[in-house]
């Protein structure tokens, strides 16, 4: 995003939350605006039409999945209808449009949209009425989210479904090197959210402009926070006041945002470690100077993102949940992780770590508690290392992590009983906690060499010349 | 206490507070300053910083000032030292050459003595063949105390009148050095004009602002690195083709080049030097085998362009009573990578074999 495109956003979010009526109607027009205004453009064309086009739709069918029929009415939700489907078309009719600088304008034809709209129209409006869904479609709900997520961050899997696609319709469409659906990260966990917490029966069911906002909402689409429904929805319908402090807050987060993105991150990549300078740089004081440039940018950039998607979302009354605390500065791994990208991992703990830890606790087959702690933070660490992408990379740094924070629970563990006086004095806790914040940012920043580099090999290369052993 | 704000009045605030910083940038103008974290945190750049886009080690920045703050010129000079200095285009600058492989750094590579000083040379190059730009960097060189002036010339250096960002970026030191010696404007009504008020606001000038930022982070890689470039050379060999196009510029052979070529810009480089000496240095092109090009040279020069532009900077030199070498034909076409002008570094290594005696007997016999 540029900084231009976040100052239009800005402007849309103030001016939405200055309305008194139809303020949810008017979000959900600009999320759904913005999610097909900020789609980069694909190689196949069409795409950048059809994956926005997609996350509607999706989101609708979900929305379908999740609600009771006492939300479902048709009064109720013809105007939210109305206002994603108006908005399909007319970025569709920037064929004529011509807006270039808005959308492409080499859309698909009118009869794709049209037909698109009645038959999503039509289905709603026959399994809408049924009452209640077998459990076994919220199981397939998932898994088809988490096949959809696969197939965004497996370019080699959406190539050969083009190719399937191109052979089907008997036309050389050309194949795609990669595949680009702004959010989808996003947008797929705040579903599968929804859908797990339907089956288990803690979701409250709202109305279509609602959860479709809560899905979309424009501030966080992009890059998170991952809110939790029932939050949001509640700060949708009771907004907070944009009063003396709110103005300050959201003027606050969103300067300090720009910031951190635009002057501090964006700095820094000049100088963050890459594959490029990997391959130059002279000495090992040079490379974890760069290694921790790219530490900085990472986070610079990351939290810069976030600070202003709660800036934005004050200007509308919403209040998005934190997802970063100086996670730089904490003393050891597992509270670097409870404040880094806060809100993924506790997607994560919800819906992985938990269920997977309670089903080995209550196995017939005793599993040992190092065992399971074990193989329950190793997992979650590859899976949120595969969230990123699916490369070996990844699941290195998944594996990384994984370790560091078992031998970290393990080293807690152990010096609960046994730690020396020395270091229970005022001094010795202090110098514990210096020095742990010392390893811990280290520690995480050697695995960003993961994120940094391309190929494990070159990762290998640059570990020997900061150990000095090149 | 919670209390009502209203939104109009902080938004006024704002926008004045926009305005107010803006015209203070503006009339404070710190593009033109030369606090540089180069040769005091980073070693000064062997080279005039120039980028090219997607290049992770490299930034374009014009401002003059800037540029010499961030190369090692600006670093105290020794009492020691006999200070040469090397103006010219791309080919000097080290297209497609690494940071320590430019001709100045293997030229002090060999040590060079003359009497009690030892020869340091400094390459000023810059990618845009301009005499008006080569004199601008000129102006701004002698206030580093050079001894010795070597400029690279060639036919684009003195027909081109292109404005281009350089000349726009240091429109105020450009005006000055063509309104001193009465040489005629690039054309471009853009130039002329000069930069309005707004183009001096922090808002017109964010992307300079944004690539001095960059040029002192980069200190940072230049450091670690050493290297101001990723787009190095390939040792493949030159292709001889060339096409048989006679035009030049859009002049065609029955025309007479020399009245576009600007011999006074190379006279009022000579004064501004004064009473430094200057050696110009007519610069070796790729020379294509007859059997390939009997119309051209090379893909840049029409053999009858050229050959007018060589005979009139001889006469022209021997009329001024200029230092003058005529080194054309001195590289072998083997160490022109591109075919063109640019010289690999054996071909560096054979020029400065080249000029080195005249640069001795100038340096050493002369008395500066």
């Amino acid at each position: 995003m540029s900084i231009s495109q976040l100052l239009i956003i800005a402007a849309f979010a103030f001016l939405v939350g200055q309305l008194k009526k139809g303020r949810s109607l008017a979000l959900l027009g600009v999320s759904a605006f913005v999610i097909y205004w900020l789609q980069p453009p694909q190689e196949q064309i069409t795409l950048t039409y059809w994956l926005p086009t997609a996350t509607l739709v999706v989101t609708i069918l979900a929305w379908l999945l999740t609600s009771t029929p006492e939300v479902r009415g048709w009064k109720q939700n013809l105007p939210a209808a109305a206002v994603l489907f108006t908005v399909m078309i007319l970025m569709d009719l920037n064929r004529y449009f011509q807006f270039e600088s808005v959308f492409i304008t080499a859309t698909p034809r009118l009869q794709w949209i049209g037909a698109l709209i009645v038959i999503l129209f039509t289905f709603v409006l026959v399994i809408g009425r049924f009452r209640e869904f077998h459990p076994v479609l919220f199981v397939g709900a998932a898994i088809g989210l988490g096949l959809l997520f696969i197939l965004i961050k497996v370019p080699s899997i959406s190539n050969a479904l083009f190719e399937v696609i191109s052979a089907f319709r008997g036309k050389e469409i050309g194949g795609l090197t990669s595949l680009s659906w702004l959010g989808f990260s996003y947008v797929s966990f705040r579903l599968l959210h929804t859908v797990l917490d339907r089956k288990a029966g803690r979701l409250p069911s709202v109305p279509l402009a609602e959860y479709v906002n809560y899905v979309i909402f424009f501030p966080s689409f992009a890059a998170g926070p991952i809110d939790r429904l029932e939050r949001f929805t509640h700060d949708l319908n009771c907004p907070t006041a944009l009063d003396r402090d709110g103005w300050i807050d959201a003027g606050r987060r969103l300067f300090l945002g720009l910031f951190k993105k635009f002057v501090i991150a964006d700095s820094l990549a000049w100088i963050a470690l890459n594959d490029v300078f990997a391959q130059q740089v002279n000495s090992s004081a040079w490379m974890w100077v760069l290694l921790y440039s790219y530490s900085l940018r990472i986070y610079f950039d990351f939290s810069g993102y976030t600070d202003i998607a709660i800036g934005l979302g004050r200007l509308l009354g919403v209040r998005l949940p934190e997802n970063f605390a100086s996670p730089y500065l904490k003393p050891n791994l597992t509270q670097f992780w409870n404040s880094w990208h806060m809100t993924l991992t506790q997607w994560f703990r919800s819906y992985f770590f938990n269920p997977l830890t309670r089903v080995m606790r209550s196995s017939r087959q005793p599993v040992p508690f190092f065992l399971i702690i074990l193989i329950a933070q190793v997992s979650t660490m590859v899976l949120i290392g595969l969230w990123h992408g699916v490369t070996v990379g990844f699941v290195l740094w998944g594996l990384w992590h994984g370790a560091g924070l078992f031998i970290q629970n393990r080293w807690s563990d152990l010096m609960k009983d046994h730690m020396p006086a020395r270091v229970k004095t005022r001094t010795g806790q202090m110098v514990l906690h210096y020095s742990g914040i010392f390893l811990t940012f280290n520690f995480v920043s050697l695995g960003w060499l993961f994120f940094s580099l391309s190929t494990p090999a070159r990762v290998w290369e640059v570990l020997a010349i900061l150990f000095g052993v090149a | 206490m919670r209390s009502e704000i209203n939104s109009i009045r902080v938004i006024v605030k704002a926008l004045c507070l926009f305005v107010i910083i803006n015209i203070v940038y503006a009339l404070m103008n710190p593009q033109g300053s030369t606090v540089s974290g180069y040769n005091v945190l980073f070693p000064g750049r062997t080279r005039l910083p120039f980028g090219v886009a997607g290049d992770p080690y490299s930034v374009t920045v014009d401002n003059v000032d800037a540029m010499f703050a961030s190369h090692v010129i600006s670093a105290r000079k020794d009492s020691k030292e006999y200070r040469v200095v090397l103006i010219g285009d791309s080919s000097l600058w080290g297209e497609d050459l690494g940071a320590y492989e430019v001709i100045s750094e293997q030229w002090n590579k060999l040590d060079a003595q003359c009497g009690d000083k030892t020869i340091k040379v400094y390459d000023l190059g810059y990618p845009h063949p301009s005499v008006i730009k080569d004199l601008v960097i000129l102006d701004k060189a002698v206030e580093y105390e050079p001894d010795l002036i070597l400029w690279f010339v060639t036919l684009n250096t003195l027909v081109s009148r292109r404005v281009n960002p350089f000349l726009i970026a240091n429109h105020e030191r450009v005006a000055k050095v063509l309104n001193t010696y009465d040489i005629a404007f690039p054309q471009g009504e853009k130039f002329e004009n000069g930069p309005g008020f707004y183009e001096k606001t922090l808002i017109g000038q964010r992307s300079n602002l944004a690539r001095r930022i960059r040029l002192e982070m980069l200190g940072i890689i230049w450091t670690a690195t050493g290297a101001d470039t990723n787009t190095l050379a390939e040792d493949d060999l030159p292709n001889f083709n060339v096409s048989d196009d006679p035009r030049y510029h859009g002049m065609q052979p029955s025309e007479d080049i020399r009245d576009r070529l600007l011999f006074s810009a190379l006279t009022a480089g000579y004064e501004i030097a004064e009473p430094v000496p200057v050696l110009i240095v007519n610069e070796p092109i790729f020379i294509a085998p007859e059997a390939y090009a009997t119309v051209r040279y090379n893909s840049v020069y029409p053999r009858w362009a050229y050959d007018q532009y060589r005979n009139a900077l001889t006469t022209q030199a021997q009329n001024a009573g200029w230092y003058y070498l005529d080194l054309w034909n001195a590289v072998p076409r083997q160490y022109f990578p591109d075919a063109g002008l640019h010289l690999s570094v054996e071909g560096e290594r054979l020029l400065i074999q080249q000029i080195s005696p005249t640069l001795q007997s100038i340096a050493c016999v002369t008395k500066p």
